[in-house]
């Protein structure tokens, strides 16, 4: 291959690249978005959630160690196994995946960081503040107590008073935004990043694994922010979405909680195996067997693990047909679960040399144990007649800490192992690493393996102590004594990451001689130059890439815009397409992640008014933060290699902009599915509610047709603007009159909408078929909102010469998000206006 | 800056190598849909197992079809959605994913369907 810059680099490009990537320090460090600096804290903070829940397990394991124990009250264990669950889910699992993406994608992909590095900041920073005041509640008598699910009617007001409820239900809700922020980032990063000929087929397994990761985000995190949203404004205002007296139900929270929950347990085991599949061939030292197969069973298990909610609900009456739709769709994850589990022994079996027996290697094989003993018991229980007689037993918390801690604590610590050498300057050590092994290993399995016979003896999950005489005591003891076994592999686990691990780069830069870009010469600003690939291990494809990419011989081997980027490929081949500029460290994130924080925070304890002055100036944060994000195209065309020119500024379906919008109103639409679901689920349940003979009827038809007007007359607007944006730009009033226009049509409609309801009679508080006809206008509402603040802004861009027919890519993300609203509210119409005349 | 090196639309390349798992989820989505909303609102004059059973063993030979058509014509699915991969390693690559998946999805969507004629449409399984 001929090298992309074969003449020798002029001198200071290293300097500069040091000087324009470098670590704010002191004070400031909160300002960086590097995405090694965040990534560490982001880990580091996950980390610590998963310590401080784990001593809540350990508490809870001796409470439960002997029978009729009254070490723990009732109501502090049930906030204990709340905020334990809570907390390794939402504020372990996911967020520690996240970091893994921000801290290994940029150096995996061999970009400068991923295209979006402030909303990485602002999503870490926001699940900091509210993840640590959310598990403080526990100091404080204000857990939440109806389990990491939080079904009602237990959740709801009669059965659950005060804030306990509202901090999970605000504070958890909240915590997924943050989540969803970061999937945007991923999605696309991952997708547009890439080093030029890294096409799909040559993707790192652990980019897909992050790809698939952040798109199940996208569609399953919506159905759960919707169900929070619902029993959240039930608890606050009396709509009665669950309530079965006025036609709601507490099942439509099951679904809607497990359409999300059960995606879940992929979307933490997804990357988990990614992280297997990129430690394996190196350890085997040969390459990934089955790499096709890897791919297509990713894929598979992301598709599929979308059929399976319904199987968290085998006992609640539904009719056997259904069960068996989901028991099959249960049992078909099994096979893509296997291909990777073949493909993993496959490669081990595969190398010219023995597998190396480091301390990630005996992680990654205690993996392989139990997850497939997890695996295994996940098929029993998808087994319907077999769930019957096992569900809400210990057997589900056998199986379910088996697959969790086995599919992904066990290969995090691989990882833990694996990558420290490329985050510090000396590695972990690997002698106290293989005590921290056996005693995780040992213990988890004391711990866990006896609570399948528990389970079968009858013991259910969520009591905070047994009668002493009932044979569950033995069992009880052995896994208390395996808590400890394994807390203690734990705690030796973190005195040697206290001891060794320092900031900074290893001496040795390759130290297991893997094949993979992210041990190419790494420094703040990743690689010197970005490498052209040609394969899938591109370090054993061409022993001297390191030299080539340490000598600036590849692409963009300098900062030619002064400042920092990386370049944007196709998503498919990974073409060089433009090089997208990228912001550097500031406060705004910071402080917009902090203020939303409080808002969301401040609303669960009721003070109201200093919540709204908190979400103001988190608006006024985001607006300062994406003030500069538009640079336009004033630096032109680059050189990033002889005889490659890219452009430095795009517009349009081209551009990462407009790639995060897209997914943006993907999650939108996922969310306004749920909704629609919603209503017609209730419908089903209770159709003597529904008008028009259980309520009043929907009101004439000028009023949809007259905000359906509305809407289409805003987007025709918003048509022509695009259309005209070059003769406008130069015509202030008549560009201000037509986005002020746009504005006014769609609060016009959302107007007439609520209006047209209003005057029927009917009121969201009266029954289920109400609560939903109100909460669709909610949803209209949002996104009414959102756009009323991104339109203004966009004319304050306009009006200081910031906006024009070229630099428009505020405009375009105003216009995209325009167009979904309108989408959106016809759809909304047409249900709330039409069903119940179709059904009448 | 409008038009920089361009591909395939990324839609074509979603929609041709997700086709098996597409289909499936669509195939949940009919059986599980015509099944709960008929057993809700099926009276007396029509029988609901009748209905659903014929109902889901339509959509699953309607699915079969599709994803065998899938499976054995990958070129002309490729061409219908526009997705081209002109260099070869892309293009074994797209073609091994998109039957894979359909191989994975086929039997999923089978076993969801034989349903219909083991249990009873509305009934209860206790």
């Amino acid at each position: 291959m001929e090298l992309p810059n074969p003449a020798p680099r002029p001198e200071g490009e290293v300097r500069e690249l040091e000087r324009i990537w470098a670590t704010p320090r002191g004070w400031r460090l909160l300002t960086a978005v590097n995405n090694t600096v965040i990534g560490l804290l982001y880990i580091g903070v996950a980390f610590l959630f998963f310590l401080m829940a784990g001593v809540l397990a350990m508490l809870m394991r001796t409470q439960l160690a002997v029978g009729d124990n009254r070490l723990i009250g009732q109501d502090l264990y049930n906030q204990m196994f709340t905020v334990h669950g809570t907390t390794m889910m939402f504020l372990f699992a996911v967020p520690a995946v996240e970091a893994l993406g921000v801290m290994l994608l940029p150096q995996m992909l061999a970009a400068r960081d991923l295209p979006f590095p402030r909303l990485s900041a602002f999503a870490i920073w926001a699940y900091v503040v509210g993840g640590l005041v959310f598990f403080s509640t526990i100091f404080y008598d204000l857990a939440p107590k109806g389990g990491w699910f939080m079904y009602p009617p237990l959740t709801l007001t009669k059965y659950s008073p005060g804030d306990n409820a509202d901090f999970w239900l605000l504070g958890i809700g909240f915590i997924e935004i943050s989540a969803i922020a970061g999937a945007i980032e991923i999605v696309v990063g991952t997708l547009r990043t890439r080093p030029p000929g890294m096409s799909l087929a040559k993707m790192p397994i652990f980019a897909w694994t992050m790809l698939i990761f952040a798109s199940m985000i996208m569609f399953a995190f919506p159905a759960v922010i919707l169900a929070t949203m619902m029993l959240e404004i039930e608890r606050a205002f009396g709509w009665p979405f669950f309530s079965a007296a006025r036609g709601g139900d507490p099942l439509l929270w099951q679904h809607l909680f497990w359409f999300f929950g059960h995606p879940e347990v992929y979307i933490i085991f997804l990357p988990a195996a990614g992280l297997v599949s990129m430690i394996v061939p190196t350890m085997a030292r040969t390459p990934l067997v089955g790499y096709h197969l890897i791919v297509v069973a990713l894929i598979g298990t992301g598709f599929f693990s979308f059929g399976l909610w319904v199987h968290h609900m085998f006992t609640t009456g539904i009719p056997a047909m259904s069960l068996a739709f989901f028991s099959a769709a249960s049992m078909a994850v099994a096979v893509p679960s296997g291909i990777q589990v073949f493909a993993w022994i496959a490669t081990i079996a595969a190398g010219r040399q023995r597998f190396r027996m480091t301390t990630a290697s005996l992680f990654i094989l205690g993996f392989l144990f139990i997850f497939t003993v997890g695996g295994l018991t996940g098929v029993m229980v998808a087994m319907v007649p077999f769930d019957y007689q096992v569900h809400d037993t210990y057997f589900v918390v056998a199986h379910f800490h088996y697959v969790l801690i086995g599919g992904f604590v066990f290969p995090l610590f691989a990882a833990f192992y694996y990558w420290t050498p490329l985050f510090s300057r000396r590695p972990l050590s690997e002698r106290l690493g293989r005590w921290v092994f056996w005693l995780m290993f040992i213990g988890f399995n004391i711990t866990f393996l006896p609570m399948h016979m528990t389970g079968l003896k009858g013991m259910p999950r969520r009591v905070w102590t047994y009668p002493e005489d009932i044979g569950w005591n033995m069992l009880n003891a052995i896994s208390t004594v395996g808590t400890y076994v394994l807390a203690a592999g734990i705690l030796i686990f973190l005195i040697d990451l206290i001891a060794k691990f320092r900031f900074g780069n290893a001496e040795i830069e390759n130290p297991w001689g893997a094949g993979t870009l992210e041990w190419l010469p790494n420094d703040v600003y990743c690689t010197r130059s970005i490498p052209h690939i040609t394969g899938r291990e591109p370090l054993w494809d061409r022993p001297s890439l390191p030299q080539e990419v340490r000598d600036g011989h590849h692409y963009l081997p300098n900062a030619p815009t002064g400042g920092r980027e990386t370049i944007v490929t196709s998503p498919i081949h990974a073409r060089p397409q433009y090089v997208i500029q990228m912001p550097g460290p500031g406060w705004p994130p910071f402080l917009a992640a902090v203020f939303t924080a409080a808002c969301f925070l401040l609303l669960t304890v009721k003070m109201v008014t200093i919540a709204i002055i908190c979400g103001a100036l988190a608006i006024a944060f985001v607006l300062v933060w994406a003030w500069g994000l538009d640079p336009g195209p004033s630096k032109g065309m680059i050189d990033i290699a002889r005889g490659i020119r890219l452009p430095t500024y795009m517009t349009g379906p081209t551009s990462h902009s407009w790639w995060a919008m897209v997914v943006l109103m993907i999650v939108a639409a996922s969310l306004y599915f749920a909704y629609v679901f919603s209503y017609l689920f209730l419908w089903l349940v209770s159709p003597e509610v529904w008008a028009p003979t259980g309520s009043p009827a929907p009101p004439p038809g000028p009023w949809p047709v007259s905000a359906a007007a509305l809407l289409l007359a805003g987007s025709s607007t918003i048509w022509l603007i695009g259309r005209r944006l070059e003769k406008l730009a130069a015509s202030p009033v008549a560009m201000a009159a037509a986005l002020l226009l746009s504005l006014a049509l769609l609060i016009g409609a959302l107007a007439l909408e609520l209006s047209g309801h209003l005057t029927t009679g009917l009121r969201p508080g009266d029954n289920a078929y109400g609560a939903m006809v109100y909460l669709g206008s909610v949803l209209f509402a949002q996104l009414a909102f959102a756009l009323t603040i991104l339109g203004l802004y966009t004319l304050a861009r306009y009006l200081t010469g910031k906006l024009d027919g070229v630099r428009r890519v505020t405009f375009d993300n105003y216009m995209l998000l325009y167009h979904y609203a309108v989408a959106q509210s016809l759809l909304g119409l047409a249900l709330l206006h039409g069903f119940p005349r179709l059904i009448g | 800056m409008k038009e920089p090196a361009k591909e395939a639309p990324t839609v074509s390349a979603i929609l041709f190598l997700l086709a098996g798992p597409i289909l499936w989820a669509g195939h949940l989505l009919l059986v599980y849909g015509v099944q709960s909303v008929t057993c809700v609102v099926g009276s007396a004059s029509v029988a609901p197992s009748a209905l659903i059973q014929t109902s889901v063993v339509l959509v699953t030979l309607g699915a079969i079809l599709l994803l065998g058509l899938a499976l054995f014509f990958p070129g002309r699915l490729a061409h219908m959605l526009r997705y081209q991969t002109p260099d070869r390693d892309n293009h074994v690559f797209s073609v091994r994913v998109e039957r894979f998946l359909i191989l994975l999805s086929l039997p999923a969507v089978i076993w969801s369907g034989a349903a219909a004629f083991l249990l009873d449409g509305c009934g209860l399984s206790r």
